[in-house]
């Protein structure tokens, strides 16, 4: 008994430690991954929306993720499974390129995503 | 040499008789088996499929010149705002989340206002104090001022109900009213393809968000509709409505003595009458 439960157990760790990270989108128009899994830790970078980020691992509501040499944590709940098809920069994309965002604007943006907080009344 | 020239001048001289009437070179001869071979059909089909190819092709970039849609409008157009009144609004900054998401949807569940989405965004200035926007179908987004309900020490309730005010304010269109139709119809729903940029409608249209927030507000029949509504709705629940009436207490108080906020009734007017509005006294 105690031999199948350990095989049980080791089985579990090693398809968890060595699973293959897979390959979400970022949702939100633009994004922030941040160095420790909180809104408010050090910004690492941004993105807007559509990149494909490597996820690793998800903690709690984070997502840590790695793209080339940039790694870092974004709320999971930014991401998505396949590449997002209603994204605004191309839905609209001339009306969206006249708004004329800066480097600045785009950090804000990306920023509001994280400390804009959703609910809902749904029944 | 001669030879070569009386060979050329030969050439030159029959040429005019050619093509050879011949059943292998005269297409009009063999018209009858190229219909029979489908040929033509197969000449037909790819023209309609050039043809199409050339429709999508200019609707594509067509598509490409869209204005945001009735759900996509306000959504992008306030995000945008407030991106680019963050130095102003100062919502960048450190906080808590004061456990409003929970009691804001208690709240509104408690009213029987379902269905509705929101976002919540917490900010460090006071230079406005509330404000509802909205953002597509059943969707708004609230902001609020930390120093605003530090000041009043307000509870969650109190804040609840602040914000469900704001939500009745636009779900009434008073907030959309003020925003000048032309302005709007030249940025939402609509294609610019082959047009003028609307680059004047975009800024026409920060600057109308900007007098509505900070100096402009909303009429006193716009105030007296939101509230008399509020008011109606939270007659039901008694606690929610003596939370009502002691916030407008409080936010009267507020404009009266503190001068950060002398402003609100000009944007909000104004707490005392609509303590009149709703006092029961009254009636």
């Amino acid at each position: 008994m105690k031999k199948v439960f350990a095989i049980f157990t080791f089985i579990y760790l090693s398809t968890s430690a060595f699973a293959a990270p897979r390959t979400m989108f970022l949702v939100k128009p633009y994004g922030q991954i941040h160095q420790n899994a909180s809104r408010v830790s050090r910004i690492i970078t941004t993105f807007e929306c559509g990149q494909p980020l490597k996820v690793v691992r998800t903690e709690d509501q984070f997502s840590f993720v790695t793209y080339a040499n940039y790694e870092g944590y974004i709320f999971s709940n930014h991401l998505i499974d396949a590449k997002p098809s209603d994204c605004y920069q191309d839905k609209y994309r001339k009306f969206f390129e006249e708004l004329n965002l800066g480097i600045s604007d785009m950090h804000y943006w990306a920023k509001l995503q994280d400390l804009l907080v959703e609910g809902n009344s749904m029944p | 040499m001669k030879l070569i020239l009386i060979l050329i001048f030969s050439i030159l001289t029959f040429a005019d008789e050619l093509p050879i009437q011949n059943d292998f070179v005269n297409f009009n001869n063999i018209k009858g088996i190229l219909k029979k071979d489908g040929l033509e059909k197969v000449v037909e089909k790819k023209k309609i499929e050039k043809k199409k190819a050339d429709i999508q092709k200019e609707e594509k970039l067509k598509a490409m010149y869209n204005t945001p849609s009735e759900d996509d409008f306000w959504s992008i157009m306030i995000q945008y705002w407030l991106v680019k009144n963050a130095p102003i609004l100062k919502w960048d900054f450190n906080r808590p989340d004061y456990g409003m998401i929970p009691a804001f949807e208690g709240f509104l569940k408690d009213v029987g206002e379902y269905g509705v989405k929101f976002k919540l965004l917490f900010f460090n200035s006071s230079n406005i104090t509330h404000f509802g926007f909205p953002m597509g179908k059943d969707s708004y987004l609230f902001v609020i001022s930390v120093p605003f309900i530090k000041t009043m020490d307000l509870s969650k309730t109190q804040i609840a109900a602040l914000l469900y005010e704001d939500l009745i304010r636009v779900k009434q269109g008073h907030f959309e009213s003020m925003i000048s139709a032309t302005t709007l119809s030249k940025l939402r729903n609509t294609n610019f393809f082959q047009q003028l940029v609307p680059k004047k409608e975009i800024a026409s249209l920060l600057t109308e968000i900007d007098q509505i927030v900070y100096t402009k507000g909303f009429n006193f029949q716009q105030q007296y509709q939101v509230t008399k509504y509020v008011n109606t709705v939270l007659l039901n629940n008694k606690k929610l409505w003596q939370n009502y009436y002691t916030l407008i207490q409080k936010i009267d108080e507020l404009a009266k003595g503190n001068l950060l906020f002398k402003n609100y009734a000009k944007i909000y007017p104004s707490p005392e009458l609509q303590m009149n509005w709703i006092d029961p006294s009254k009636k």
